[in-house]
């Protein structure tokens, strides 16, 4: 049976593309809620069928395994072949079973939409590009996923295109990701050119035989242009916030869970190439670190309930990119597990929110929730405390593995896991301030507001993914390392890096337990009072306020000094070099030759004897001319 | 050469028949009323017979007759043949000019006659004094022509400049050839070459001037440039019915002359003269290009264009003997575009019409899909577009010049090919692309054109010609090939 | 001799015109379905051949040669290799699609038909050509259908437009027909016999001097055709002034004559001087896939978006072939069908919108997908398939093109690459404004969606846009042995040698199948 499953592994990228083919052309047809049926049933298929071909690995089965489908490119040596490894196998369970719980959760938070069928097709769309991308057995196959979860992405956030935001969200988010993109394009080139095909199987394989450590460095920074774009972080992180125009499962499935991480994965598949390269790496841990910080401080003073969880989003990701870029993979690798669980889990719980309240979004305007929307409550709770790294919770053994693998590391590492740690608090600050103002305190709703708990097909994947948040993090532990014995095959030949152990590794995660508690109780007095004013901080420092609350104008900035002169200089191309010059130049030729012609017109007077003059001369030309070349 | 006076009536026979046709016009006229229906018959009959003789000269063995006066060659023949065609054309694109003109309508078709048999004499002449003697009788036919209708001060005026200035070229060739008999004592081409062949000649000005004013002579007559002056005004002038003809005509025989006197004559002397025709041809197709751009009447756009034809046939002279197939081509189907033009033209401003402004011809292809169809094909094919003769003629020439080494010039004919498209496509442009100009009063739609009678047919023939010759140009090539002079 | 399938792809559509122009002036109402009833002929025999083609042989197959006239060595001799089978399916392909488009012509209607019918068999002589007097011959007579259609059927300024595509384009051609005829000069001076036979060429000898000469010549008629920066200026206008079909079968088939020309005969005749030029060639293409781009942003007019971004895509093309890598070779050709496709699309979609509203300015426009889905949806398919996503065709073209030219031409390539990234910024952006946000202008609230004609004509690309991006082995197994000949030639006669890997022979035998 396994064997089976694993030698037909694109069944598992099958199942939701056929939903997704089924959906666009009989979607509006079959309508709701059966859309969403079938669309879940196909991603669930897809899980079931993960959880079958990962058996021989759960048993301890190391070889991975390539199944070569179809020939596609064959001159880039880019065909379409899957790769079943287990970091492919855990990227499979993690995507499709994070997804079947936010397809079924969006069965009932799309209730009603005019478009349910289409949307469940992208749906399926994104969870076949999504799948395709992690099964990937070459870069060119790795880029297709890419790119289509890129389009899903485009096409879901601007699902409600009659918004005109929503609208420019959307084209900001795929073209802020092609920004990306083409640092990844030229990634592949200088690979292709290296090693004459795109096959993992031949690339990653020793891939220190053929590229040599200048190359594999800029190999290492393009492909880290590439995940910057897709995973949202510093400096082509600006799309992510403006995705959260999305309808909410997407927020949570895409932005939050699966395609985001897409960049930790692929620095993790590539780590063959990382490891040659000590400069990339680097590089890839400070990205990580710095946007991490910078996020979270961003997400203190934001007041849209899902923008707080996006900026959380790109400083959590920031985090799996100290991970992977400190060669702690496997850390990296179960940070974006664990993320994904509590952070879709926050995701769905705010949609729940914004569901019950009647599409309010703005936090100042909620509170007391608690009372009102009892699973929601308890499930963000247990989120919260998740992200926020209290034990023994899933996000503290992935982010403590994550800090202590820095730390471990030593030289700039160590100025890394400083900021790691100084996020941590941040982190514990903003979600707790979040579910303070969300559930707590006397209600701040406006006129009209009826609060009610979500309904069972939307609070039964909240249960679910509260369970797996609470006890997601024991796969591995200090003690247990589980999820590392699991995904070492997929690392072979690459030099990981570990906690520290001992005393050292207790004292670390004190530090970090501790940095985290006093984020909490930080947040806990300054919100959680009967009367909220208005924001603490704002009044100590108003200008930083503003400006995090703002985002540090980033958006503003880019706007100046790159869109702004782009959109003149391709005018001055189209309306002034274009037209004036080139133009100019070619009907100016024509314009001359007229000039000519009408100015020579008058020549032909009609009078007879200006012709016998014209042929007079002509005369006596033409025969100076002959005798001129012939001899006298 | 043979003591024995040799007289081959062979040799002048489409001539005489074309006089004795015309007499026989002249007759029916003094003797019946006028009676177009007759006359169409004896110049139907007359054009035909003339064209059977001639076929018999094409099998016949080549020869010189008439004290090496007349010859019979393919060269001669070919020429006869092409000019026959053009009268039979012309004559038939004419009739509804004939027909207005009465009584003078019998005077227009003697006319044609003299003048197809002085072209005639022109191509099949070996004596310098007898082609001139062609020239001469073929000019004076054509003045008379260009002002037959009398009704209209413009055609006396055009027919006069046309006179003053043709005899103006007319003393210029003859005193080419009598500088020629100066410098060599000789006027029989023939005469000419074994001269050159036996003698160096240490001090060639003379011979050298004599042909250069040869040359220049025919010329004019060709309308090459500088010596076109005369092209465009008698081209608006005179009636739209017979100017087709009579510039197309005129190009035969005067082209056939030159070759002849140039490739037969002055073997010699080929790298002189190609260099002076290269010139010629150069200042013609440019000239010829930029002038026309500007035009605002049709003929005298076409006037234009004749002039850079004709230096495209220059250029395709200089390949000397292997470029007279090129010359020949080019003269076959560009005489027939030009005559269809010009049936188009007589349609539009009627026969003895004598303005052709281009504003007549807006939105022509609503009223006279017909005749703006027809126009359209000729100015595609006279600008060169592949799949009509127009563009195997040009390519000839080029060929024919770029084997001889004159690249310049045949980057220059293409470059100057481009230009032309201007003014061959702004024709299109009006009669397809833009709407008529409304009328004043209301209800009054702008005129519709027809092709009336035997002009039908000539257009018919062709669009048949440019069409058929374009896309399997091999049997008039093959026909052409071998028809060099003696 | 075998059945003359070529000459009979040729004469086919000549025919067809024929016929529909002996249709009685009567029967309006008729020309339209005949002439697309006839364009099925040559679209059945173009799929034929490409079935019955043999994959794997990179010479001419199903070659015929007739004397056309001896004593010039002009012959009529037809053959179809990999390269040419893709451009006669293209064709054949389009031609009856933008006839269909045409239902609203009025003005002429029998004319209309004849012309497009006379420019489909130009140009599938165009690519069957094997002499090069036919080639020359078919390549200018395409000129004077295409001068009608834009001129007599286009808009406002159609006359401007049409003067100017026939002068920029003549202009070109006649160098080259210098060359074409130096060429034949030549060969005849070295055996005695004069031949434009493109086989014969093959095998002139030349100093390099009169090759570069000769390739200039060549070179500038075909980059005038492409048309690549900067003498691209004609294509705008064309494009926005011609009606639909004469845009879908421009920017579908008539740029390509360029880019096919430049690889059939610039670099098979002319090796040497190809490799000197490459920088020349490159630099241009490089220029116009960033100008074209940068210029299409900030167009106000639909379709003059569309027409730069054609500058854009065709400098891929070009990149891609002047690479001479098999990856570049490959990705140009493929992306010569890829533009044919989706561009000719674009212009079907924005005719469509056309006809219903009579404007084509994206100002005009705003919140279509609300009242038009299926017509937004085909747009969007259509641009994201232009812009290269993978899984669709655009990719394939020229993910071939960026990696091949960058095995030696590497930073054009990666300025190239920045085009994939402003292909985004103008096609999403341009999406946006004509069909997100609510329906500001009420002339748009009531436009019908697509009708059944509509959907079936854009199905039709939409499906080979798919094939093409999922499977485009059917078109690279053809393409491949015959842009490896070119590759073949060019190494034999230079000094040239294509650099690891961008040859196939270099590509690492893919992984263990399971």
């Amino acid at each position: 049976m396994a064997d089976f499953v694993i030698r037909n592994i694109w069944l598992i990228i099958l199942l939701p593309a056929v939903g997704t083919v089924l959906l666009h052309f009989l979607g509006r047809r079959i309508g709701e809620p059966w859309a969403g049926w079938i669309a879940s049933s196909a991603i669930g298929g897809s899980f079931v069928l993960g959880l079958i071909a990962a058996m021989p690995l759960f048993a301890g089965e190391a070889e991975a395994h390539v199944v070569h489908v179809f020939d596609w490119i064959p001159a880039l040596g880019a065909n379409a072949e899957l790769l079943w490894d287990p970091l492919s196998a855990l990227m499979v369970l993690v995507v499709s079973g994070v997804g079947t719980l936010i397809h079924i959760y969006a069965i009932g938070y799309m209730h009603g939409d005019e478009r349910f069928g289409r949307f469940f097709t992208y749906l399926n769309l994104f969870a076949t590009s999504m799948l395709t991308l992690v099964l990937a057995n070459n870069f060119a196959i790795l880029f297709v996923g890419w790119e289509l979860v890129g389009l899903c992405s485009y096409l879901l956030i601007s699902f409600w295109f009659v918004r005109p935001s929503a609208a420019a969200a959307g084209k900001k988010a795929f073209i802020v990701n092609r920004i990306g993109d083409f640092g990844f394009l030229i990634g592949l080139m200088i690979i292709f050119s290296t090693f004459g095909t795109l096959s993992y199987s031949t690339v990653l394989h020793d891939p220190g035989s053929l590229l040599g450590a200048g190359a594999a460095t800029a190999v290492g920074f393009l492909l880290l242009v590439g995940a910057t774009g897709k995973s949202a972080q510093l400096p082509l992180y600006v799309w992510l916030p403006d995705a959260m125009e999305g309808p909410t499962p997407v927020s949570a499935l895409i932005h939050a869970a699966t395609m985001v991480t897409a960049g930790v994965f692929m620095v993790a598949r590539t780590s063959a190439i990382y490891a040659l390269s000590e400069p990339a790496s680097i590089a890839v841990a400070t990205i990580g670190a710095l946007t991490a910080l910078f996020a979270a401080s961003i997400a203190i003073a934001q007041t849209d309930i899902k923008r707080v969880l996006a900026y959380s989003t790109i400083s959590q990701l920031g985090y799996m990119f100290v991970g992977v870029g400190s060669a702690a993979y496997v850390a990296g690798v179960f940070h974006l597990m664990t993320h994904a669980f509590f952070k879709a889990l926050l995701f769905l719980g705010a949609g729940s929110v914004i569901h019950g309240m009647g599409d309010e979004q703005d936090i100042t305007k909620m509170g007391g929730l608690w009372s009102k929307m009892k699973v929601t409550a308890w499930t963000m709770l247990i989120a919260t405390v998740a992200i926020s790294g209290i034990p023994p919770f899933a996000g503290f053994f992935s982010k403590d593995e994550i800090l202590g693998s820095a730390f471990g590391r030593g030289g700039w590492y160590i100025v890394l896991w400083a900021i790691g740690l100084i996020t941590a608090g941040l982190t514990a600050f903003y979600m707790t301030r979040w579910f303070v103002l969300v559930f707590l305190g006397k209600p701040r709703w406006d006129e009209g507001v009826h609060p009610h708990e979500s309904p069972k097909v939307m609070t039964v994947p909240l249960l679910v993914l509260a369970i797996l948040s609470v006890i997601g993090g024991f796969v591995n532990t200090p003690f247990k390392k589980g999820l590392e014995h699991f995904l070492e095959p997929a690392f072979e030949g690459v030099k990981l890096a570990h906690e520290p152990e001992g005393a050292l590794l207790w004292l670390l995660a004190g530090v970090s337990v501790l940095v985290a508690l006093i984020g909490i109780f930080v947040a806990w007095t300054m919100y959680n009072r009967p009367e909220p004013t208005a924001e603490p901080l704002a009044a100590k420092a108003p200008n930083l306020w503003r400006r995090m609350a703002n985002g540090y104008y980033v958006d503003d900035v880019y706007g100046t000094l790159i869109v702004a002169p782009g959109k003149l200089l391709s005018a001055w191309s189209a309306f002034v070099f274009d037209k004036k010059i080139i133009d100019g130049f070619v009907n100016g030729v024509g314009i001359v030759v007229r000039r000519i012609s009408a100015a020579l017109s008058p020549l032909q007077t009609g009078y007879v004897r200006n012709y016998a003059l014209v042929l007079a001369a002509g005369i006596v030309g033409f025969v100076i001319w002959i005798i001129g070349t012939g001899g006298f | 050469m043979s003591d024995i006076v040799n007289v081959s009536y062979l040799a002048v026979g489409p001539e005489i028949i074309l006089t004795l046709g015309a007499v026989a016009v002249l007759l029916v006229d003094v003797f019946r009323k006028p009676s177009p229906r007759v006359h169409a018959w004896i110049a139907g009959f007359t054009l035909a017979l003339a064209g059977v003789v001639a076929g018999f000269q094409w099998t016949a063995e080549p020869s010189v007759s008439f004290s090496g006066m007349i010859s019979i060659d393919r060269f001669g023949t070919l020429a006869t043949f092409i000019i026959l065609g053009v009268a039979a054309l012309g004559l038939a694109t004419a009739w509804g000019m004939v027909e207005r003109l009465g009584r003078r309508g019998a005077e227009s078709i003697v006319l044609v006659f003299m003048a197809a048999a002085g072209f005639q004499l022109m191509a099949t002449s070996q004596n310098l004094m007898m082609i001139f003697l062609g020239l001469e009788i073929a000019s004076l036919s054509l003045y008379v022509l260009a002002g037959i209708s009398r009704e209209r001060v413009q055609a006396d005026e055009a027919a006069l400049k046309y006179f003053l200035l043709g005899s103006f070229a007319s003393a210029v060739f003859v005193y080419g050839v009598a500088l020629t008999f100066a410098g060599t004592g000789h006027l029989s081409i023939l005469d000419l070459r074994q001269f050159f062949a036996t003698y160096v000649v240490l001090r060639p000005g003379v011979t050298l001037a004599a042909m250069a004013m040869l040359i220049i002579g025919l010329a004019f007559k060709v309308s090459a440039a500088p010596f076109h002056v005369w092209a465009p005004d008698a081209y608006q002038g005179s009636p739209a019915g017979i100017v087709g003809f009579m510039a197309a005509a005129a190009k035969v025989g005067a082209f056939a002359a030159l070759a002849r006197i140039l490739i037969a004559g002055f073997p010699f002397y080929q790298d002189v003269w190609s260099d002076g025709l290269a010139l010629l041809a150069a200042i013609s197709i440019t000239v010829g290009m930029i002038m026309a751009i500007a035009q605002t009447d049709l003929r005298r756009m076409l006037a234009y264009s004749s002039v850079a034809h004709a230096g495209f046939i220059l250029t395709a002279l200089l390949g000397g003997p292997g470029g007279l197939a090129a010359v020949w081509f080019y003269l076959a189907v560009y005489t027939v575009q030009l005559i269809g033009a010009f049936a188009v033209v007589s349609s539009v401003a009627g026969p003895m019409g004598a303005q052709s402004p281009l504003s007549d011809y807006t939105g022509l292809a609503d009223r006279s899909p017909f005749l703006a169809g027809a126009l359209a094909l000729f100015m595609v094919a006279m600008s060169g577009v592949p799949l009509t003769s127009g563009f195997v003629a040009k390519f000839a020439a080029f060929a024919s010049a770029w084997a001889a080494g004159y690249e310049w010039l045949v980057i220059l004919a293409v470059l100057a090919s481009v230009a032309g498209f201007f003014f061959y496509l702004r024709v299109i442009v009006l009669m397809y692309m833009q709407e008529p100009a409304v009328a004043e009063a209301p209800g009054a739609a702008p005129a519709r054109f027809q092709a009336v009678g035997a002009v039908r047919w000539v257009l018919l023939i062709a669009i048949a010609v440019t069409l058929l010759f374009g896309i399997v140009p091999g049997p008039l090539l093959d026909l052409v090939r071998n028809a060099l002079p003696l | 001799m075998d059945f003359p399938i070529l000459s009979v792809l040729v004469l086919l559509p000549f025919a067809a015109a024929v016929i529909v122009g002996l249709l009685p002036s009567r029967r309006k109402e008729l020309y339209l379905p005949v002439g697309i009833a006839l364009s099925f002929l040559p679209l059945a025999a173009s799929i034929w051949l490409f079935a019955v083609f043999k994959t794997g042989e990179g010479a001419f197959q199903f070659v015929e040669k007739t004397t056309w006239y001896a004593p010039w060595g002009v012959s009529w001799h037809l053959g179809v290799d990999g390269i040419s089978l893709l451009m006669l399916v293209l064709t054949t392909i389009l031609v009856p699609i933008s006839l269909a488009a045409s239902t609203t012509i009025s003005k002429r209607p029998k004319q209309f038909v004849v012309f497009n019918l006379l420019l489909e068999g130009g140009l599938l002589g165009v690519f069957l050509s094997l002499d090069l007097f036919m080639f020359f011959v078919f390549f200018e007579v395409i000129l004077v259908p295409m001068y009608f259609i834009i001129g007599v059927w286009g808009s406002d300024r159609r006359i401007y437009a049409a003067i100017k595509f026939f002068i920029f384009t003549a202009f070109g051609s006649a160098l080259m027909l210098a060359g074409i005829i130096a060429m034949a000069l030549m060969y005849g001076r070295q055996t005695g016999q004069i031949s434009f036979d493109y086989l014969d060429m093959l095998n002139l000898q030349m100093s390099y001097q009169t090759e570069l000469w000769l390739f200039a010549a060549f070179a500038l008629a075909f980059a005038i055709k492409v048309p690549m920066f900067p003498l691209h200026t004609w294509l705008p206008d064309a494009h926005v002034e011609a009606p639909t079909a004469g845009s879908v079968m421009l920017a579908g088939v008539l740029l390509k004559m360029g880019t096919y020309g430049l690889l059939r005969f610039n670099l098979m005749l002319f090796p040497r001087a190809t490799v000197d030029a490459v920088p020349i060639l490159a630099v241009l293409a490089v220029i116009g896939i960033v100008y074209g781009a940068a210029v299409a942003i900030v167009q106000p007019d639909l379709k003059k978006l569309v027409a730069y971004s054609s500058v854009s895509h065709l400098g891929f093309i070009v990149l891609g072939i002047f690479a001479l890598t098999s990856q570049g070779l490959q990705g140009g050709v493929v992306q010569m069908i890829n533009h044919g496709l989706s561009t000719g699309a674009l212009f079907l979609l924005v005719g469509m919108i056309y006809e219903r509203r009579h404007t084509k300015k994206i100002a005009d426009f705003g919140g279509l997908a609300n009242v038009m889905p299926l017509y937004a949806g085909f747009f969007l398919f259509t641009a994201l398939a232009s812009i290269g996503l993978p899984g669709l065709n655009g990719f394939i073209g020229e993910f071939l093109v960026l990696i091949g030219s960058f095995v030696t031409l590497k930073w054009f390539a990666i300025v190239a690459a920045s085009g994939v990234v402003l292909a985004a910024v103008y096609l999403l952006w341009a999406y946006e404004r004509v069909f997100t946000g609510p329906v500001h202008n009420p002339a748009n609230e009531k436009l019908l969606d697509l009708n059944a004609r509509e959907i079936t004509m854009l199905g039709v690309l939409a499906a080979f846009m798919l094939l093409l991006g999922l499977y485009p082995k059917i078109a690279l197994d053809r393409i491949a042995p015959s842009t490896e000949l070119v590759l073949d030639r060019i190494e034999a006669t230079t000094t040239y040698e294509v650099p690891y890997p961008g040859r196939i022979a270099d590509i690492v035998g893919v992984s263990a199948h399971e």
